[in-house]
């Protein structure tokens, strides 16, 4: 019995003293390594993945896609894990698509993380991951896409390697188009595999925008941007096809065109959309406004006849029609088909300062007309008291107040639709949703624009400084404008330097569709508007003419 | 130390016969297992042990403030356990099996809970796929919505861009297109030549043929101007300098004397090529000319899609 006693005595001392080093190996574990064995339980089976948030698309008006997001990966490495920096180069390179030379680089900088490629396309990203290289990690991102690439690119604009808007269109509607990124807890288990997932923020995909633009008139419209710059080599260009009667925006190009998968390779100024960030002196095409001034005032009519010599004094400045002629009689139509410089002068002598000043600021000159596009300019009116005895000499005539071509095309656009001045809009729907077109005021009366859209049509006519532009079908009416620069080493105009434009509408008497051209500093060929904004004008709306059902008339 | 529930609750057995053999609990109460109980409730136990209905009646009696429903309670918790059904409930063998089934369902249960997550990581992974897939479909639409493209792929079958200086417009007379259009009604001719329609010369009388353009890339309405049907063209284009050539318009190839129409809206506008020519190689069906039909339909160009019905060669 004592033996079995003290057997029992030492199994149970035994058993104790299991117990009480278990109980030290806890104490040790839980209490003095817990914190480091608890992080790297965490680091194996825990992890935080960010949900990228999808940008929303860009669409035109068919619905045809112009930005689209599609998932990437941004290729990461440690450069001190990689052990054979050589091999793993080489490997790596064609699957980057960079030099090899250039990665080899990458991995022997030292430093603990670099970036070997940004926004590489999934596929792409999943074949570099598939060569297991210690080292090298990928991170999901979003990669925006172009697929028509130069199309509107200044309008759409660029997303920056973080996924935010920085121009055009993705900067302006960076918020509702990128929406709010999400993060997800996943507890995976020995094998790696998921065994819980939980959304701790859910991710808010960005609303898509639908544009009031089409492909096919926006191509068009590039197209001839592109064959006015190969014969008449310009600075730069910019046309806008509009609807005057909404104001939506069916077209906006610019030249130099830019590849908006690839804008880093484009000049700034490349970038820049010139339609509302290019403010210029409008030259000729700004006669329409002392026109509709004074005919709204009642001073005259479009048979109104005036005595015009070749040239005229306004203080102490002489002013000349473009061409020598003997002095002879012109109406009003007249003045504006022949862009009449003295007619246009005298006609703003009638008008007086203060209302022609009135009226340049109802037709929206000096302001943003608020097209919902970004870097809008406001242009540069001449305030009144700044106005010298020679103003009235130059001012009616489309020189010393600078606007810009979206600013030129809702003026003409408010004479096409019968007088109402309405912002001008390329933002047609969000996230599906249909946005209310502007509402417009109006700042002419239906018959003062009627009378000027008739005085436009002989601009085009055969006395016209456009005769030569014509469309079967189709009764057209605009404004040609050729305007000096200044040249910023004189200070004085420029006699190489000028802005060549063309804004008109069609059909003339129920207007469907506008079209604004305009040429800067074209150096071969010609200047004028006439010769070389007006046809690319014509061949833009022959093509969206007929294209968009306008029957003729 | 639970006792067997066999021994434990003799009642268990009463309706049962004894069976030989088996060891039969003794009648008397055996000692019911659990902590000892403590003595301080000299009143309280002795009375749930002994007068078990006691307890009722004390709590039907009128027990003044909340203490009091509180004691009650906890001597009927206190008495419950005391109970034979209770017992009997307890130590049924039931319980072996209803512990099992439990102990077996949490484990199933964390196994579909774990194959859910499994599932949920899976359909991430797909559905990061269907991403992809569904932005590669969209930029490659957005691509072949090209213009160029369109016009290259109309080009390998076989149609031809016609430059705009080519249109002309008719002028529209209601009353003699529609006569004239009648006087043209013909039976189709099936298996003629062209795209998907035929056709049909309208004699020396038709003035006019709209095709119906189904494969066109014009909207082809035709117009075969007939002899002595010569058109009013006040608006005649190919005379006009100002405006050539690059349109997008097209006329299907092998119909060259064919006068495509760019159509599709009121009845008035019509455009027909400056060579006239009475038969239509092209596609669709041929109508009188001023029967206004439309020629949009299958119009894979802009200017095709555009403005509208064809009519006929107007005051003739």
């Amino acid at each position: 019995m004592a033996v079995l006693q003290r057997r029992v005595g030492v199994i149970f001392a035994l058993l104790f003293g299991l117990l009480v080093v278990a109980a030290g190996r806890t104490v040790y574990l839980s209490v003095l390594r817990g914190g480091a064995l608890r992080k790297a339980a965490s680091d194996e089976q825990l992890t935080y993945e960010t949900v990228t948030a999808q940008r929303g698309a860009i669409s035109d008006r068919d619905g045809v896609d112009l930005a689209v997001s599609e998932p990437a990966q941004d290729i990461s490495a440690d450069p001190y894990l990689i052990k054979e920096p050589v091999v793993a180069a080489h490997s790596l390179a064609p699957l980057l698509g960079q030099p090899w030379s250039e990665v080899l680089s990458k991995l022997t900088e030292r430093a603990g993380f670099v970036y070997l490629a940004r926004g590489l396309p999934e596929r792409q990203a999943q074949a570099v991951l598939a060569l297991k290289l210690v080292g090298v990690n990928g991170t999901p991102v979003m990669r925006r896409v172009y697929p028509r690439g130069t199309l509107a690119a200044q309008v759409l604009g660029e997303v920056g390697t973080e996924g935010t808007g920085l121009a055009g269109l993705e900067y302006s509607r960076n918020q509702l188009l990128g929406g709010r990124s999400g993060e997800r807890r996943v507890v995976s288990d020995a094998k790696g595999q998921p065994v819980s997932i939980t959304e701790t923020h859910q991710e808010q995909p960005g609303e898509s925008l639908r544009l009031t633009l089409d492909t096919n008139i926006q191509q068009r419209t590039e197209d001839e941007l592109g064959a006015i710059a190969r014969v008449f080599d310009p600075k730069d260009a910019t046309a806008i096809v509009m609807d005057p009667r909404s104001g939506a925006i069916l077209a906006l190009a610019n030249w130099p065109q830019v590849d908006a998968n690839d804008p880093g390779a484009a000049s700034p100024e490349a970038l820049e959309d010139r339609a509302v960030g290019f403010a210029y002196e409008p030259g000729s095409t700004f006669k329409v406004v002392d026109v509709s001034g004074a005919l709204e005032a009642g001073l005259i009519d479009p048979s109104t006849p005036f005595n015009i010599p070749d040239q005229i004094e306004v203080g102490e400045r002489t002013i000349h029609d473009d061409t020598e002629h003997p002095e002879e009689t012109l109406t009003t139509s007249q003045i504006l088909a022949r862009s009449s410089n003295v007619g246009a002068i005298k006609i703003g002598a009638l008008l007086g300062a203060e209302r022609f000043n009135d009226w340049v600021h109802r037709f929206g000159f000096g302001s943003p007309t608020g097209v919902d596009l970004p870097g809008e300019e406001a242009g540069v009116p001449l305030p009144l008291d700044k106005y010298s005895g020679s103003s009235m000499g130059n001012l009616p005539i489309g020189q010393g107040e600078l606007v810009t071509p979206m600013q030129m095309a809702t003026a003409y656009a408010a004479i096409a639709n019968g007088g109402v001045l309405r912002s001008p809009h390329i933002v047609a729907a969000v996230g599906g949703r249909p946005l209310r077109e502007p509402a417009g005021h109006r700042i002419l009366s239906g018959a003062t624009a009627a009378e000027l859209r008739r005085m436009l049509e002989g601009v085009l006519g055969s006395e016209g400084t456009a005769s030569q532009v014509s469309i079967p079908g189709y009764q057209l009416a605009g404004k040609t404008g050729t305007a000096s620069k200044i040249d910023p080493e004189t200070g004085e105009y420029s006699q190489s330097k000028y802005v060549a434009s063309f804004i008109g509408f069609a059909p003339a008497k129920d207007p469907k569709l506008l079209c604004a051209v305009v040429v800067d500093e074209p150096q071969a060929g010609s200047i004028y508007g006439g010769t070389v904004a007006a046809p690319a004008f014509g061949q833009i709306m022959s093509f969206a003419l007929p294209y968009l059902g306008v029957a003729p008339g | 130390m639970t006792p067997p529930a066999a021994a434990a609750a003799p009642t268990v057995h009463r309706g049962r016969a004894a069976i030989p053999g088996r060891r039969v609990a003794s009648p008397r109460p055996r000692r019911i297992s659990g902590p000892a109980r403590p003595k301080t409730h000299p009143r309280a136990r002795p009375a749930a042990r002994s007068q078990p209905g006691r307890v009722q009646r004390a709590r039907a009696q009128p027990v003044q403030g909340e203490r009091g429903v509180a004691l009650g309670v906890l001597a009927f918790g206190e008495s419950l356990s005391s109970r034979r059904a209770l017992d009997r409930l307890v130590r049924g063998r039931i319980w072996i099996g209803l512990i099992a089934f439990a102990l077996i369902g949490i484990v199933t249960l964390q196994l579909i809970v774990l194959q859910l997550n499994a599932s949920i990581g899976r359909s991430l992974v797909r559905e990061a796929g269907l991403q992809r897939e569904n932005a590669a479909l969209s930029i490659e639409g957005s691509e072949l919505a090209g213009g160029e493209l369109v016009e290259s792929q109309a080009g390998r079958l076989g149609m031809q861009l016609v430059p705009l200086s080519a249109l002309r417009f008719l002028r529209a007379d209601p009353r003699a297109d529609v006569q004239r259009a009648a006087a043209a009604l013909r039976t189709p001719v099936h298996g003629g030549s062209g795209g998907s329609g035929e056709a049909s010369a309208a004699g020396s009388s038709a003035s006019g043929a709209t095709a119906g353009a189904s494969a066109s890339m014009t909207a082809a309405s035709v117009e075969p101007a007939a002899a002595g049907s010569s058109p009013s063209e006040g608006e005649a284009a190919a005379s006009s300098p100002g405006v050539t050539g690059t349109s997008a318009n097209a006329t299907p190839q092998g119909a060259p004397a064919a006068q495509p129409t760019v159509g599709a809206s009121a009845a008035t506008p019509t455009t027909q090529s400056s060579s006239a020519a009475p038969t239509s190689g092209a596609s669709g069906e041929a109508a009188p000319a001023g029967a206004a039909t439309a020629g949009a339909g299958g119009s894979t160009t802009s200017v095709a899609g555009g403005v509208g019905a064809s009519e006929g060669s107007g005051s003739g």
